[in-house]
């Protein structure tokens, strides 16, 4: 903040984008591994994996959402009793957020752990914004006031937790095609 | 030391911190402790999402007038709380 007093004055709108911006990095991704699995011995192979346009045209008609990557991220798991299961990275993008989560799947296809790894706001800093405030210009508690309907709704939480869930859901498919059939 | 996951329709974020009293607290135990918070949550969201098709509240909803059923302490504080503060 003080260092942001010393730049010019015609500087000031890009000094107020870089304070909106938020992240947060909850875990690497050696700390997430152990987190979701979290066995002794357990080692970690990485194994992305490489998908046709055939096979990110079948997760999508099998899961409804996206596939995005062609590559995607993922690490076989054992330890000295065997195959643990597989360890993947993803991530979504939702309406103001870019969310990086890994997600732990059984060898039998069960959802093991879901861990966020980064939280980034690409928006935020429509608060700040003048023209997002003035639809709160001349309101009145008399007035009707409903999110969405009187005022543009800014919170894309909810949205991105479901997206997350729509996520876990198509590396689940993606799983069941790629994964298991190595 | 910070973590996040996707619980209760929103981002739950739990953090634990060494105290003064336990200055030496170790990463692992952090860790694991937040994993039990967690469990926590999870066995709210577990027992009280509306979304869920074998919650506990879905089954209370689901329910015919009348019939009792047992729910569990977490569900019947959150309900109790609830009519609290509703009036009529």
């Amino acid at each position: 903040m003080s260092e942001n007093n010393l730049y010019p004055i015609w500087l000031l709108p890009f000094a107020v984008t870089a304070l909106s911006a938020y992240a947060v990095d909850y875990l690497s991704t050696a700390e997430a591994q152990h987190i979701i699995f979290p066995q002794q011995q357990a080692i970690f192979i990485e194994a992305p994996a490489k998908l046709t346009k055939q096979q990110r045209k079948q997760i999508k008609s099998l899961s409804g959402v996206r596939q995005r990557k062609d590559v995607q991220p993922a690490w076989r798991v054992e330890d000295q009793h065997g195959f643990l299961g597989w360890f993947i990275i993803d991530d979504v993008v939702g309406k103001h957020e870019f969310i990086t989560y890994a997600v732990g799947i059984s060898p039998q296809g069960e959802v093991l752990g879901v861990e966020i790894m980064a939280y980034r706001e690409t928006h935020g800093g429509e608060v700040r914004n003048a023209d997002w405030r003035e639809h709160f210009q001349g309101k009145t508690l008399d007035d009707p006031f409903k999110l969405d309907k009187d005022v543009p709704n800014i919170s894309g939480a909810t949205l991105s937790s479901r997206n997350i869930l729509d996520g876990v859901k198509r590396l689940l498919v993606l799983h069941k095609t790629v994964l298991q059939m190595r | 030391m910070k973590r996040m996951r996707p619980l209760l329709g929103t981002f739950v974020e739990i953090s634990a911190i060494a105290n003064n009293c336990a200055p030496n607290t170790g990463a692992q135990s952090m860790q694991a402790a937040i994993s039990d918070a967690f469990s926590t949550i999870e066995s709210v969201h577990a027992l009280m999402s509306f979304h869920s098709p074998d919650s506990e509240l879905t089954r209370l909803n689901l329910a015919p007038q009348g019939k009792e059923i047992k729910l569990h302490p977490y569900t019947l504080r959150v309900l109790r709380c609830a009519a609290s503060t509703t009036t009529g």
